[in-house]
């Protein structure tokens, strides 16, 4: 991993962004940005009712013609195509936005179909809580030092394996194209944006938990 | 039958118990009420009527290869088959007459029949002439000379117009010189009358053969399980695809029609991304719809029909490596996009392409992912940056006016924001040759704005805009709107 290339979200996981309002455009940038990193196709779903992406301000950060975009109608029609494209390891990595926070089964769901695919997942949603996410990241824009740039903050607030770890990119917007500060380590300092961050870091009696849930639902 | 007439609702089709009763077709359907009150009527479906006669067309080609529909003579539907060379198939012409006859008496259908040497001919003496009438060859002219004009299939005023001169019957009309019936009551007149005595020649389009893919199973004992539906479905799919290979076909619908053990029927269907006729990919789209199928008291027998093919040049088995890399990873998406599609809709499943205009949201297109390819040109880079995020316009509302630049301080979704920075402005004029409601404020001044709330570290980046075209004395308060989101 480079400092160029930004975060790295491990494959065959699923990977969640806090997204504040329906169609979060920070939130929205950072999975641009890690679609834009990976090959093949990118299956982008969201409920039909959400403001559309628009696929020229993905400039510089995704080629919006290996998106595929699935509207869907209701949120249980979202998690069953999204744990088909995981599942099916022909898309390299899906995003899936919702207006509802995941629980806990549907996430192990997601997350042994991008286990069995291969397959990257992200999450754009509110706050889910405990997941089976391996990562969960706070985007926002921070003020910025001139006019023709967007200053990010991605805030790693949950890692499953290992330390968190914070990013800074910076978009400049004629070009669209991403640069990256060079991250910073250590977890997630409560600031006014970040919420509830810090609540987030269930250890291991979330995965103990998991593990009873798992046991009951047959493997979920 | 009642048909729509304008303004008014007439009688087209009649049966024999309301003939009886003296009502007749035209008639008005408040009259033919007022004869008998008790009337039961339905509405006519041209459309189904003529799909019927197609159906009827493609029954009756087990009689000769050429069938066709004929011009239709109020409800009536005409069927036009050339004997020609087939009625010694069926011992003669009587006999033939008399298959066909009670072959559609089987369906419950009334017929009339005529056979002559020319089409024109044969529409006349099965119209007018006494039933199952058959001219002999070179006879034509003797049987239909009788018949009054209107057999000849002329429209109704001309009729009048020929009735009022006296000319009742076509023997009046044929003994007139050619040139002065045609100056008179136009050529029309005496082609028709041509093509009845076989003069001119009137040849037929026949229908096209083409036997539906479809087919059929029919069982011994009525079965009622999934898996064992699934199984016949199996065997169907085998067949069909095995049709659809030969043809060069493949299917981009499929139907799955079930007759149950007590009269009733279901069915369901699948679509598929791109045209296909793998066996095992079609029962996997299947599978997830058997479930919906009501098998009642058991299905007696089920039909496979592909209602949409289209051409599929057979598959070249991939060799070594694939330039493209696609191959069995298009493949793939593409099974995965057909299960999507059948789940949430084809129209759901959506690639974008990018379009030739300056308005935001009509910059890009979006095609459904079954019947469009990636784009292989790249994106445009945009002149000017564009949000990421594209709201329908959410209106500020703020203290002070602002009419040039950006509002310093706003409300936005019920939070105040403070202008910390303005870049523009960007002014986009409608186009004028659409006429889209969104923009008939006129033309917008697009600002970037960064905002911040009060004591907050975040900031937002919003695509605002300002129509100053609209006239002053609405608003001026209410005239900025947040169109996209950058961040």
């Amino acid at each position: 991993m480079t400092v160029r290339d930004g975060p790295y979200l491990r494959g065959g996981r699923i990977h969640e962004v806090v997204a504040g309002e329906a169609g979060d455009a920070s939130a929205r940038v950072f999975a641009a940005r890690i679609a834009g990193n990976r090959d093949g196709v990118c299956l982008w779903i969201a409920g039909g009712r959400m403001p559309p992406l628009c696929p020229h301000g993905l400039s510089g950060l995704v080629d919006p013609g290996a998106l595929i975009l699935v509207e869907v109608g209701t949120p249980l029609d979202g998690l069953w195509t999204a744990e088909e494209g995981l599942r099916s390891g022909a898309v390299g990595m899906v995003v899936l936005e919702s207006e509802r926070p995941l629980d806990l089964l549907q996430s192990r769901r997601l997350q042994l179909a991008a286990e069995a695919g291969g397959t990257t997942g992200l999450f754009l949603g509110p706050d889910s809580g405990n997941t089976a996410a391996e990562t969960r990241w706070q985007c926002r824009a921070l003020p910025s030092a001139d006019a023709n740039t967007i200053r990010f903050d991605w805030r790693q607030v949950k890692n499953r394996r290992g330390r968190s770890i914070n990013w800074k990119a910076l978009r400049d917007e004629t070009t669209g194209r991403m640069r990256m500060d060079a991250p910073s380590g250590g977890g997630a300092g409560a600031e006014e944006c970040a919420g509830s961050g810090s609540a987030l870091r269930g250890g291991g009696g979330g995965r103990r938990k998991l593990d009873a849930l798992l046991a009951e639902h047959g493997g979920a | 039958m009642v048909a729509e007439v304008g303004a008014s609702s007439t009688l087209c089709s009649l049966n024999t118990a309301a003939r009886d009763a003296g009502l007749t077709c035209g008639m008005a359907l408040a009259d033919a009420r007022a004869i008998l009150p008790n009337l039961g009527m339905a509405a006519q479906d041209t459309e189904r009527d003529e799909a019927f006669l197609r159906a009827l067309g493609r029954w009756a080609q087990r009689f000769t290869p050429s069938v066709t529909v004929g011009a239709r003579a109020g409800s009536d539907g005409t069927l036009i088959l050339d004997a020609g060379g087939c009625a010694h198939l069926f011992g003669g012409e009587i006999r033939m007459l008399g298959e066909i006859r009670d072959g559609l008496a089987r369906f419950g259908l009334t017929t009339r029949m005529g056979l002559a040497d020319a089409r024109g001919g044969a529409v006349a003496l099965a119209r007018f002439g006494e039933a199952g009438r058959i001219a002999p060859p070179g006879g034509t002219r003797q049987m239909i000379e009788p018949l009054p004009v209107a057999a000849l299939g002329l429209e109704a005023g001309r009729c009048a117009d020929l009735v009022r001169l006296g000319l009742r019957t076509i023997r009046d009309l044929a003994a007139l010189p050619h040139a002065s019936v045609a100056r008179r009551f136009g050529v029309e007149t005496v082609r028709l009358l041509d093509r009845a005595l076989g003069v001119e020649a009137d040849p037929l389009a026949p229908l096209a053969q083409t036997a539906p893919h479809a087919v059929r199973m029919s069982l011994p004992e009525p079965i009622g399980t999934t898996g064992a539906v699934a199984g016949i479905l199996d065997a169907l799919l085998t067949r069909l695809c095995a049709r659809l290979e030969r043809e060069g076909l493949g299917a981009r619908h499929l139907d799955l029609s079930i007759r149950r053990a007590d009269g009733g029927s279901d069915r369901t269907g699948v679509g598929l991304m791109r045209p296909g006729r793998d066996a095992r990919t079609i029962a996997d789209l299947f599978a997830r719809k058997l479930d919906d199928l009501d098998a009642g008291f058991g299905i007696d027998s089920l039909r496979l029909h592909a209602t949409k093919v289209e051409p599929l040049a057979a598959a070249q088995i991939a060799q070594g490596s694939d330039p493209q890399g696609g191959g069995a990873k298009g493949e793939k998406l593409d099974a995965l996009l057909g299960r999507i599609a059948n789940r949430v809709g084809f129209d759901a499943v959506i690639r974008l392409a990018p379009a030739e205009s300056h308005i935001p949201e009509r910059s890009w297109l979006r095609f459904s992912a079954a019947h469009s390819e990636a784009g292989s040109d790249g994106w445009p880079v945009p002149r000017a940056p564009r949000p990421v995020t594209i709201l329908t316009p959410e209106a500020l509302t703020m203290e002070v006016a602002a009419t040039r630049r950006p509002p310093a301080r706003f409300v936005w979704r019920r939070q105040l924001f403070e202008t910390v920075r303005a870049t523009g402005p960007e002014r986009i004029t409608p186009e004028w040759w659409l006429d889209d409601p969104a923009w008939r404020t006129g033309l917008r001044d697009y600002w970037r704005i960064e905002a911040v709330r009060p004591a907050a570290s975040c900031a937002r980046r919003l695509w605002v805009y300002h129509t100053p075209e609209v006239p002053s004395e609405s608003s001026a308060l209410s005239r900025w709107y947040v169109h996209g989101i950058f961040a």
